[in-house]
């Protein structure tokens, strides 16, 4: 168990950088693989993240051709679910920071 | 090999089904097997000299696997930071593991349900019929055998006419036509489960 002091806690203004609260800073990448099936990949990201037929064919094609595309952008804890899931559908994913 | 004719999609049960004879069902077992040992086998610990982070590390691995097929079934997931890719190894591999080896499971315990028996004689067929989730997982199943035989293959894009033009004897004639195979089988789920 772990004991939180209930004392006032200053805290310093935040210096908000509108842009970073809009943005939404990472990204999940899928990268070409020799073995995954095209018609696969294009059903995991129609299923998974319910992208219509043409644009989980686009992002397909985008990982066939240029070796990888960004296929989702979010908060970190939402992009980590999303490399995790696509492990377990067998893609090879990474994420990284949007700007990176 | 694939003198059948894959999935098709059954009209009115809208399921996904397949006859697979009494080899091509032991096949699939076999290799199904072979996954989930092979997940089971290299066991999912840290490695780490120092033996009181080992001891207090009971959680996951945080470095990559050895072997390459388990490198490829469980990629860094942040190939700039070995920080956060530890954590997330220690948080992600053991339940993706699980979750590989269930699937593994299913397919053996679909064709053992749908009659293959411990030694299957020939002129048996085994008839298979997946719902939407039972293919779902049957998909996910493939995608782990071929990334492990392909791996093991080191396949590459484009590589067709050398595997067609390998001599007859050497050993990586079959396996790359099993490769193939399931190729076909995964191919054809996708499709009836889209279609």
């Amino acid at each position: 168990m772990t004991a939180v002091s209930t004392s006032p806690v200053e805290l310093d203004d935040p210096e908000v950088d509108e842009e970073t609260l809009l943005a939404r800073p990472w990204v999940t990448i899928v990268w070409n693989d020799p073995i995954n099936l095209m018609s696969y990949v294009t059903f995991v990201f129609q299923s998974y993240f319910g992208y219509s037929k043409s644009k989980a064919t686009k992002l397909m094609m985008e990982v066939h051709e240029d070796g990888r595309s960004v296929v989702s952008t979010g908060s970190r804890e939402e992009m980590e679910r999303d490399v995790q899931a696509m492990h377990e559908y067998g893609l090879w994913a990474t994420m990284q920071k949007a700007d990176a | 090999m694939s003198r059948n004719h894959g999935f098709t999609r059954h009209r009115r049960s809208k399921t996904c089904v397949a006859t697979f004879s009494a080899f091509e069902a032991d096949l699939l077992r076999s290799l199904a097997g072979q996954l989930i040992e092979l997940l089971r086998n290299e066991e999912a610990t840290p490695h780490t000299t120092d033996e009181l982070e080992a001891l207090l590390d009971f959680s996951g691995p945080t470095t990559e696997p050895d072997d390459p097929v388990l490198a490829r079934l469980f990629p860094t997931a942040y190939p700039e930071d070995q920080e956060a890719a530890a954590d997330f190894r220690r948080f992600t591999e053991a339940s993706l593991r699980n979750g590989k080896a269930d699937a593994a499971a299913l397919v053996i315990d679909t064709l053992e349900e749908a009659g293959l028996p411990d030694a299957p004689e020939d002129g048996l067929y085994v008839d298979v019929e997946l719902d939407r989730e039972s293919a779902q997982v049957w998909l996910r199943a493939f995608t782990d055998m071929r990334l492990a035989i392909g791996t093991r293959l080191e396949v590459e894009e484009g590589d067709e006419e050398f595997w067609h033009e390998l001599p007859e004897d050497d050993p990586r004639g079959p396996v790359h036509d099993i490769y193939n195979w399931l190729a076909f089988l995964q191919e054809t789920l996708v499709e009836s489960l889209m279609g």
